[in-house]
């Protein structure tokens, strides 16, 4: 459902991705994870066309886009490729201006051209869906930063993307207002949406990913499912990356101290 | 000061108020407003093409602000007023310095629109962007009204400084708040007092407006916790 391929984006004279190649199956949940500075980030931001990748194709759901060399997007694509995917931000991004109830139905009412009563009912039930039923007309100031980033997973929902993107959203949080944010992820992945998740939550990644990407300096360089990486991973980098986490993933530290 | 010529003063004192009132009822209050209503949208125009990636609408908006900042307000007054003439465009006293003022203020504005636009965070494009919405819908949606609100105080304080600069019609011969007081200066021959007076108006209207503009902060302040 999400194919890429030769994914290249550089940012000035450094290369950032260097040719990204990944399938992502309908109801998957593949979690990225890597050193910082490794291109996650960047990766999340071409699947979303917020970045705009200089070579590759990309297809989701059956539209496909190609770039390179006299491949100049045309707005109009990238808004309605934008369109079918959803983005979680690391420091959400939520519109200050905006009530929580607001930011939800934003994009139903400008760009669905819903009317606001339809927007108005879904948005509540969004918000009521990540716990937070009785917050819906607080402003993002008002709220805690778990509970602005549930309101940032009700946001990027309401537009029903075919597929949820979340870069690093537990990173910029209070270590006792993470869990509330990976409750709500992990009940969308059992209703079986797509999501796409950079992460350094390494049991999340664990419990909850189908599938674990490896990145580092631009390239995926290893890739499987959970057991895999954090237990049979041969590759030297990863066993090295997992290591500082020795909370998050036992396994992982005591192979490395058995070696 | 002997009782006569106290009486004399307060004499013209009671005698200027109502035609000074007329002057800024007349001139001074509608050229501030229709200046600064005009200056406004020239100056949304001016910072979004600053702002703009592309060369042939950034560039002239720079030497736009970088020309009229550069030269007095008086200067470019006399220039339309004084100077056009010569070129066959010979514009009325009103309308001239309508249009002075507008094309300084717009610059001046502008500048303030530009940088508060750029000061909101790029996550906020993006957050828009990543729900389809086009970059018109994204600047009208959330970029503008959160520029708006940060703007307000440096374009208040651009007004009132506005309404203070508008006495300079009195030099294309307008009859404003300022230019009654001129006249009636010159023949009483008490200037002291008759720029008092005027001194006076021009403070009580700036007082209201100082308050007017703090209303305003708190109304849109209001997400801002």
């Amino acid at each position: 459902m999400l194919k890429i391929s030769e994914l290249h984006k550089s940012f000035g004279q450094t290369e950032v991705l260097r040719g990204i190649d990944l399938h992502v199956a309908k109801g998957q949940t593949t979690i990225v994870i890597g050193p910082s500075g490794s291109g996650k980030s960047t990766l999340l931001n071409c699947l979303n066309l917020l970045e705009i990748p200089e070579a590759g194709t990309i297809e989701l759901d059956g539209l496909r886009m190609t770039f390179g060399e006299g491949e100049n997007k045309r707005i109009r694509e990238l808004i309605s490729y934008r369109q079918k995917t959803g983005m979680v931000f690391q420091s959400h991004h939520l519109f200050p201006h905006r009530t929580a109830l607001e930011n939800v139905i934003e994009g139903l009412v400008v760009v669905k051209r819903w009317n606001r009563i339809d927007a108005t009912k879904r948005g509540k039930a969004l918000l009521e869906k990540v716990g937070l039923g009785e917050f819906i007309d607080r402003f993002p100031a008002q709220l805690s930063g778990g509970q602005q980033q549930r309101v940032g997973i009700a946001r990027a929902l309401a537009m029903e993307p075919a597929i949820l993107l979340f870069d690093e959203p537990t990173s910029a949080l209070d270590p006792e207002l993470v869990g509330e944010v990976l409750l709500v992820m992990k009940e969308l992945t059992r209703e079986g949406m797509t999501l796409v998740v950079a992460t350094h939550e390494m049991k999340f990644a664990r419990e909850v990913g189908d599938r674990v990407i490896f990145m580092e300096k631009g390239v995926i360089s290893d890739d499987g499912n959970p057991n895999y990486i954090f237990g049979e991973s041969r590759n030297e980098r990863v066993r090295q990356f997992l290591s500082r986490f020795e909370t998050g993933n036992e396994l992982a530290s005591t192979r490395i101290s058995a070696n | 000061m002997s009782q006569e010529r106290a009486e004399r003063l307060w004499e013209i004192f009671l005698h200027s108020l109502w035609p000074l009132l007329q002057g800024m009822l007349k001139y001074t209050i509608p050229l501030s407003i229709i200046s600064f209503g005009l200056s406004l949208i020239f100056a949304l125009l001016i910072a979004l093409a600053g702002l703009s990636h592309q060369p042939y609408l950034r560039l002239p908006s720079r030497f736009y602000v970088w020309i009229v900042r550069g030269t007095p307000i008086l200067v470019q007054l006399f220039i339309i007023f004084y100077g056009l003439p010569s070129l066959g465009i010979v514009l009325p006293a009103f309308p001239t310095v309508v249009i002075a003022l507008t094309v300084s203020e717009a610059a001046y504005c502008s500048e303030i629109m530009r940088s508060t636009i750029k000061s909101l965070p790029q996550g906020q494009w993006k957050a828009g962007y990543s729900l389809g919405m086009s970059p018109f819908q994204v600047l009208r949606r959330v970029i503008l009204p959160q520029a708006a609100r940060i703007s307000i105080p440096p374009l208040g304080s651009q007004f009132i400084s506005l309404f203070k600069t508008s006495s300079l019609a009195a030099l294309v011969t307008l009859p404003d708040l300022f230019g009654v007081a001129k006249q009636i200066a010159a023949s009483t021959f008490e200037p002291m007092l008759l720029y008092i007076v005027a001194a006076g108006y021009y403070l009580a209207i700036c007082s209201v407006l100082t308050v007017l503009q703090h209303r305003l902060e708190n109304k849109f302040g209001r997400y801002s916790l």
